[in-house]
């Protein structure tokens, strides 16, 4: 990954939403769900704003204790992560690109949320035709679907 | 069937109007219903579709309103599947009308599909099985033909 070059989401195969604090992501072409923890919610947005993994990693390093190794290996595992699974891309040279960092309306803003930097996750959700078939109020835990009920 | 029992299905029970309120109103109204529906029903027991449906939309507005309840992360799982299922289900749907559009016949897509793009414009609050897309009478069995071609 070139830590120089602005990442962008993979629309329109790619659709998110932000609900209530937590980031869902449909990867459309195969049907993969995902869900982000704070953390990985947090990148994500600055990934929508058109970042480069440079520039990412100093705005999540500026709300903590500053930059750290740790920190910053964490970040680029997890854009490589999202690199592989499809969910975001390199912007081109030539490709048209907006300024970056334009300002996104939210329901609440990223940066502000999260006052302690867990390790970004991106959970994964493949077997979907089983989930679908799920009675999504009885045959889940208590945080909802697509939580399986363990008895 | 008996007209009696149409007349008795074609209106919305107690319970349904108020998880309507629930579902639509603002301030005091709708927390009120909220609350009168909650302790009416019995959320584990089997619900009929018509309020199973309104679940997600539910919860948009309980949100809207700050409502702290047990229930709200599984009405947000409703949500989610929600959210997930239609957007499957419109990305069929814009492969769908490329290909009919190719052949020159026009569509209009009708109920849950066009009620989420023109009045709630967004993914999550009206659950779809299906989607519904009328065609002229005359080109019907053509747009058919299309569709399972495309299929196969």
């Amino acid at each position: 990954m070139n830590h120089d070059q602005k990442l962008r989401i993979n629309a329109p195969h790619v659709v998110h939403e932000t609900i209530d604090g937590e980031t869902i992501i449909l990867n459309l072409a195969s049907g993969t769900y995902f869900s982000l923890n704070d953390a990985g919610a947090l990148i994500w947005s600055l990934v929508e704003s058109r970042l480069t993994p440079q520039k990412i990693v100093e705005k999540v390093a500026a709300r903590y204790d500053g930059k750290n190794e740790e920190t910053e290996s964490m970040i680029v595992d997890f854009l490589d992560e999202l690199l592989s699974e499809g969910l975001v891309s390199a912007i081109q040279d030539g490709e048209h690109d907006s300024d970056g960092e334009t300002a996104r309306p939210d329901e609440a803003n990223p940066m502000n949320q999260i006052s302690h930097f867990d390790p970004p996750a991106l959970n994964k959700y493949t077997d979907m035709q089983d989930l679908l078939l799920l009675d999504p109020i009885h045959d889940v835990d208590d945080s909802g679907w697509p939580a399986v009920k363990t008895n | 069937m008996h007209p009696d029992d149409s007349r008795e299905n074609a209106f919305a029970t107690r319970e349904q109007e108020l998880l309507l309120q629930a579902a639509l109103l603002k301030g005091d109204p709708a927390l009120e219903a909220w609350r009168r529906w909650w302790d009416l029903i019995d959320f584990e027991k089997e619900m009929d579709a018509g309020s199973f449906r309104l679940l997600p939309l539910l919860f948009h507005n309980l949100k809207k309103h700050d409502v702290v309840h047990p229930v709200m992360d599984r009405l947000k799982g409703l949500y989610r599947h929600a959210w997930y299922n239609n957007h499957r289900l419109f990305f069929e749907l814009s492969g769908i009308l490329k290909c009919i559009h190719a052949a020159g016949i026009p569509t209009m897509v009708l109920k849950g599909a066009a009620l989420t793009v023109q009045v709630y414009k967004n993914h999550a609050i009206r659950p779809m099985a299906d989607i519904d897309i009328l065609v002229p009478q005359d080109r019907a069995i053509l747009a058919h033909a299309l569709l399972t071609l495309k299929k196969t």
